[in-house]
């Protein structure tokens, strides 16, 4: 492969990893989105997910993993049938480690599991997502940073944490905690900000707290968390099934496009929007909403039918109690 | 008669994301951008819908985002600066990301070229009314950059 084809695969594949539209589109509408309701467009491409929903009433888990037998609710699935029907995989992931300092006024507001590793973000609150705002990201990162130890042009910049070779960056501190294993701590936008960052960074330790993945499909434990408040969240993961790629969101806020048409998925009364692409919406409970749409690479496609998204629908495994505590704390 | 905002930014949204996310290397930072470049154009819609291609006026919005605010916009996504843990079988997560890492290192207008070559797809007047240069500059930030990203290669071989 020559070096202008890699640098095109490249590119793609870090396209790829681009967030879902439906909170971008969500915050487009904030202010009006009690009285006209939000318009969530999903591009699509050809997968189906399939979502099984179940009709039991949910609570919230705290983030710790339940003792055996404890009375916790199922992790709850959908099948394509008004009746539950499939066996709930409930997948478990740890938080790995955690900073247990953080400047006054973050709060957590978006989470994200990559199959390279975590992505969390704190802002202050009320949550200013604008690039300008201060902001702190902490990644986990399966991999080493040998050789940016050894392209660190000063020898100030090298450091340890704890006693971790790291480096400090541009606008963080990147240590290897273990091997194979990196830790990052970013602060943007807040001046001065290295002995804070150092500060985080030496309170980071293990956190084997286990959280289900509150939106799968295929077995992925790929997913992001992302909020404009602590009622109007979203949880997405990324859909490959044959030969496409899907979009699937659980929401806690209805996203209803300018005409929609009521159709029947998965034995629910749901909304089909076909501008944009096409995305079916299916509400799962109160406070909770399924979209599915496709990932495409330009706008103004043919929407896709809402049969085959009803198709993907019932492949996405979703967790209607998921635990959402963390938000804005 | 000119497009809803509303039916624009439910186009648009998609690839101006996926844009974005190339563009910066983050994608966090990417809907942080596109979402505030699509808020200023609901408020100048009446303006911006009547252009000819608005959505390459958003592509220029989020590309002069991306251009003008150095410190904010420095990449620190997840695998700039980090090893991958093994090579895969065929050895092309390794050559992705460690490409994807030289891109990231590119001075910001090379990489915006790059990006808008390569990823895009576009040519020279187009990357130029983008970046608001000379078709000449264009093709002096892809030289440069394409020489930088050859010369990692040619040390690879070498060693």
């Amino acid at each position: 492969m020559n070096t202008e084809d890699l640098i095109r695969d490249a590119l793609r594949r870090q396209a790829d990893l681009a967030p879902p539209p439906g909170p971008v589109l969500a915050a487009l509408h904030r202010p009006r989105r009690r009285r006209k309701p939000l318009y969530l467009v999903l591009a699509t491409a050809g997968t189906a997910a399939v979502v099984a929903i179940a009709a039991t009433t949910f609570s919230r888990p705290t983030a710790d993993a339940p003792p055996a037998g404890s009375n916790r609710p199922p992790f709850s699935t959908v099948t394509g049938s008004p009746s539950p029907t499939g066996v709930p995989s409930g997948k478990l992931v740890s938080l790995e480690y955690a900073p247990t300092w953080l400047p006054d006024g973050f709060v957590e507001w978006r989470r994200s599991l990559f199959d390279h590793g975590w992505q969390r973000t704190w802002r202050q609150a009320p949550p200013d997502h604008s690039p300008s705002a201060p902001a702190l990201t902490f990644e986990i990162t399966r991999g080493s940073i040998g050789s940016l130890l050894e392209s660190a042009d000063e020898p100030a910049n090298r450091t340890t944490v704890n006693g971790a070779p790291g480096v400090y960056t541009d606008d963080g501190l990147r240590w290897q905690v273990a091997d194979k294993l990196v830790l990052t701590v970013n602060l943007d936008n807040v001046p001065d900000a290295r002995g804070t960052i150092r500060r985080i960074a030496e309170s980071v330790r293990p956190d084997r707290r286990q959280i289900r993945v509150p939106v799968s499909f295929g077995g992925s434990t790929r997913f992001t968390v992302s909020a404009n408040s602590r009622d109007d969240w979203t949880a997405s993961t990324d859909v490959s099934y044959r030969d496409g790629r899907y979009m699937a969101m659980l929401h806690s806020v209805a996203h209803v496009g300018s005409s929609p048409r009521t159709v029947t998925a998965l034995g629910r009364e749901a909304s089909y929007e076909e501008a944009g692409g096409g995305v079916l919406t299916i509400p799962l409970a109160p406070d909770r909403f399924l979209s599915v749409g496709g990932l495409g690479l330009s706008g103004f496609q043919q929407p896709v039918p809402v049969e085959t998204l009803t198709e993907v629908a019932a492949l996405v495994e979703v967790d209607l109690g998921v635990d959402l505590s963390w938000l804005g704390v | 008669m000119t497009t809803s905002f509303e039916d624009f930014a439910a186009g648009q949204v998609t690839p101006l994301l996926r844009y974005a996310t190339v563009l910066t290397g983050d994608p966090h930072l990417a809907q942080d951008v596109v979402q505030e470049c699509l808020l200023r154009a609901q408020q100048r819609w009446a303006r911006i819908g009547g252009l000819d291609a608005p959505g390459a006026y958003l592509k220029r919005m989020v590309t002069n985002e991306f251009l003008s605010w150095r410190r904010r916009f420095k990449v620190h996504s997840t695998l700039t600066g980090i090893d991958p843990p093994t090579p895969d079988p065929a050895g092309r997560y390794d050559e992705r990301d460690a490409m994807l890492r030289r891109i990231a290192r590119l001075p910001r207008k090379q990489k915006a070229a790059v990006v808008l070559r390569f990823y895009e797809g576009y040519d020279d007047a187009e990357i130029a009314a983008v970046l608001g240069c000379t078709q000449g500059t264009v093709r002096s930030h892809i030289s440069r950059a394409l020489s930088t990203l050859r010369a990692a290669d040619r040390v690879k071989e070498a060693l």
